[in-house]
């Protein structure tokens, strides 16, 4: 049985370091890989990435607990996976990735608003809010960590979408509107009202005071 | 084109090289645009760390999530492509139905464990899929090592080990032994478990033990044996009995025509005599012997003796049997016992029904005579299918009768066939038993939705909201809960049903 733990370890943790030239190769390159079937190649993507889709998964969905945020970011990959026949390099691999990202959210958040939307959205809104505050530990830059949240969550879920993309991934408003499939006209309005919603937000004192704690 | 508009363009990066020079000169001058620019730099500048929070997670983690992706990569692309790569909630809760009928209650979950402590019996072919609580599947994992079955109180999990299913309710704990190819031999450790076993093969055995070692559970098979005496085909009166079905292991169920079946279980037999009349008693050596011998795979095992004899139609008392103790009835039929029958034996006969008013029944309902009343009832629907009031006065009765999947069934037709607000009253109670007795809450979360979308009685509009809080809470959606609990102490804060949510907010707090 110890033989059998040893060869296990082995497979599972060396073999990421038995094969190094994946590590090297673009995303691109490792996607055509995992359309010939390359269950590596999918892995080493997922260890590049996984943050990132997880993060955007968790702030466009912010009423998801960490296990839904999980087994979406996992889902992701295997659907990332699934369409690699697809992908033709037409696009950046982040675009490509965070298109099936942002679908997976939507396609959550549609299956809750179904059962929201006899509701009013004011007593929604609070709700993502008290679920998060158990996350968040004492100090001051829990407070702060916690008014970011409170205040994206605050938004509606469209431009939630776009400022993420544009903030957190550094998408252009061209390569938002190919990820969700909108106008770029589209994109720059919820943008620039998801930019409007925040520094007027009754807590945009916090931006002082974030700043001032960040420098100190 | 007033330099300010140009913010946005601004902080989006969307200027010239040339526009964003003179936008940045703007700044030094505008006061305001300089606050914005300053403070959603800040925003954003959080928002970035804010999320790479969100994104930390700890090494092994992400190694074991890897593994996962790539092995269920591996396996969806191996599947044909008509071949659906989750497993569908249905088709599971069809096999789950079936492992209920053999146990009730709770669910395993079976959660991969590199660091498990047994080897699998037969690890190549354990195939496991999680559920979350609403029947959702959140996962599915063909584990390579380790065969510790771990529960949390959010998740259930069906395993299936060759052809066996194995699941595992909540807080449940199951492991499996090193055991030969031919045996599969679990521990269960904590917890409630429930299993559909497949036949096995010659010498081979489905076994559980205790983690204590004190007990062991070992499925068997089904060996029954079948007595259809000469003659009965003939409707000869000559012959013992119309059909005797002895069970020496497992259990069987006898249907005479449309009626409900009864059920026989090991150690028992069912005569049923020649005037329709069933009798259930320990099984005889007789029977016993019967079944071994023929089902011997010693070819050269003899017949008891009295098998000859037993099957001649000239021995009209050899197949009566006295009752020692429990009497078996014709499952929920309207059966009762006949009088006057010599001591010890009892018979069951179906009384023809009388034909009773509306009136009369509601009577007998309130007079707590459902079982009088059902018949008639039955009796009338076959004529008068189509009257919503006898099914909900069938509903009622099966409600009150704890067959809450039959006036589930009732409630249905009165939903079709009654006016607005009986039908919206029949679903309320629907949404009831499947919540409180069927533990079906997102089919409970249905009914009340109708409900309350519907044009259902106002009273009750308080006690729907409620109960649909309570219903969402089961399965885990704790926002929608608290927003229809929140509705319900806003809006109906005079109520009992306020009091109660009240009571569920401070306790979800």
């Amino acid at each position: 049985m110890g033989t059998f733990f040893i060869a296990h370890a082995i497979f599972n943790v060396m073999v990421p370091l038995l094969k190094p030239e994946l590590n090297e190769k673009s995303d691109e390159v490792l996607m055509d890989a995992v359309a010939q079937g390359d269950a590596h190649a999918l892995g080493y993507l997922y260890l590049r990435h996984n943050g990132a889709v997880r993060a955007m998964i968790g702030y466009v969905a912010p009423g998801m607990n960490s296990h839904d945020v999980d087994d979406a970011t996992q889902e992701v990959f295997l659907s990332l996976g699934k369409a690699a026949k697809s992908y033709r390099h037409q696009s950046l691999f982040k675009s490509f990735l965070f298109r099936i990202a942002a679908r997976r959210a939507r396609d959550w958040q549609r299956g809750t608003w179904l059962r929201f939307q006899r509701l009013r959205k004011d007593s929604v809104s609070d709700a993502p809010l008290k679920m998060m505050q158990t996350e968040f530990g004492p100090g001051k830059k829990a407070v702060l960590r916690q008014t970011v949240r409170q205040v994206m969550a605050s938004l509606s879920y469209s431009h939630r979408e776009v400022l993420v993309l544009h903030v957190t991934e550094g998408f252009t408003c061209s390569e938002i509107a190919e990820i969700l499939s909108i106008r770029p006209k589209t994109v720059r309005t919820r943008l620039h009202r998801a930019r409007n919603a925040i520094l007027q937000h009754k807590n945009a004192s916090v931006w002082q005071d974030a700043m001032s704690e960040m420098s100190s | 084109m007033n330099t300010c508009q140009l913010l946005n363009e601004y902080l989006d990066g969307r200027l010239s090289r040339d526009s964003s020079v003179r936008f940045e000169r703007h700044l030094t001058e505008c006061a305001d645009c300089a606050l914005k620019a300053q403070d959603w730099q800040t925003a954003s500048r959080l928002i970035k760390q804010d999320a790479v929070d969100l994104a930390a997670r700890q090494t092994q983690k992400i190694e074991q999530e890897r593994q996962w992706v790539e092995s269920n990569f591996e396996q969806r692309s191996s599947l044909p492509w008509w071949r659906p790569t989750r497993v569908g909630t249905r088709s599971v809760f069809a096999a789950a139905a079936a492992v209920a009928a053999l146990i009730v209650g709770g669910v395993l979950i079976y959660r991969h464990q590199a660091t498990a402590a047994v080897a699998p019996t037969s690890p190549s072919t354990i195939r496991t899929t999680y559920f979350h609580r609403d029947g959702a599947v959140r996962k599915t994992m063909t584990p390579s090592t380790g065969t510790t079955i771990l529960s949390n109180n959010d998740e259930r999990a069906l395993s299936e080990i060759e052809s066996d299913l194995v699941a595992l309710g909540p807080g449940g704990k199951l492991s499996s032994k090193e055991a030969d190819t031919k045996t599969t031999d679990l521990v269960l450790n904590r917890g409630f478990a429930a299993y559909h076993v497949s036949k096995r093969e010659k010498n081979g055995r489905f076994l559980t033990h205790t983690a204590d070692n004190r007990f062991t559970i070992e499925v068997k098979g089904t060996r029954f044996g079948v007595h259809y005496p000469a003659g009965a085909a003939r409707g000869s009166n000559d012959r013992s009995f119309a059909l005797q079905v002895a069970v020496t292991e497992g259990a069987v169920w006898v249907t005479e025509g449309q009626d409900r079946p009864w059920t026989i279980i090991a150690g028992q037999q069912l005569t049923i005599q020649n005037d329709g009349t069933a009798l259930t008693d320990a099984i005889s050596i007789e029977n016993r012997n019967r079944i071994n011998a023929l089902l011997s795979v010693d070819p050269s095992t003899p017949f008891p003796e009295e098998d000859v004899q037993n099957t001649e139609a000239d021995h009209p008392e050899s197949g009566r049997h006295h009752v020692a103790s429990s009497v078996f009835h014709n499952k929920g039929g309207p059966h009762r016992p006949q009088q006057n029958r010599p001591r010890g034996e009892v018979s069951l006969q179906k009384p023809v029904p009388p034909r009773a008013s509306l009136l009369q029944i509601k009577q007998w309902i309130a007079g707590g005579q459902c079982q009088k009343a059902i018949p008639t009832i039955e009796q009338r629907l076959t004529e008068e299918g189509q009257n919503s009031e006898l099914w909900r006065l069938l509903a009622e009765c099966r409600r009150k009768g704890g067959r809450y999947r039959d006036a589930v069934a009732a409630y249905r037709k009165v939903i079709e066939l009654a006016p607005t607000p009986v039908a919206m009253a029949a679903r309320f109670k629907t949404g009831l038993i499947y919540q409180n007795h069927l533990g079906r809450p997102a089919d409970a979360v249905d009914q009340f939705s109708k409900y309350l979308a519907g044009k259902g009685p106002k009273l009750l509009r308080a006690e729907a909201l409620l109960h649909l809080g309570e219903a969402e809470l089961s399965l885990g959606h704790h926002l929608e809960a608290r927003a229809y609990l929140n509705e319900v102490v806003e809006k109906h804060g005079a109520t009992a049903a306020a009091v109660k949510a009240r009571k569920r907010l401070q306790a979800l707090r």
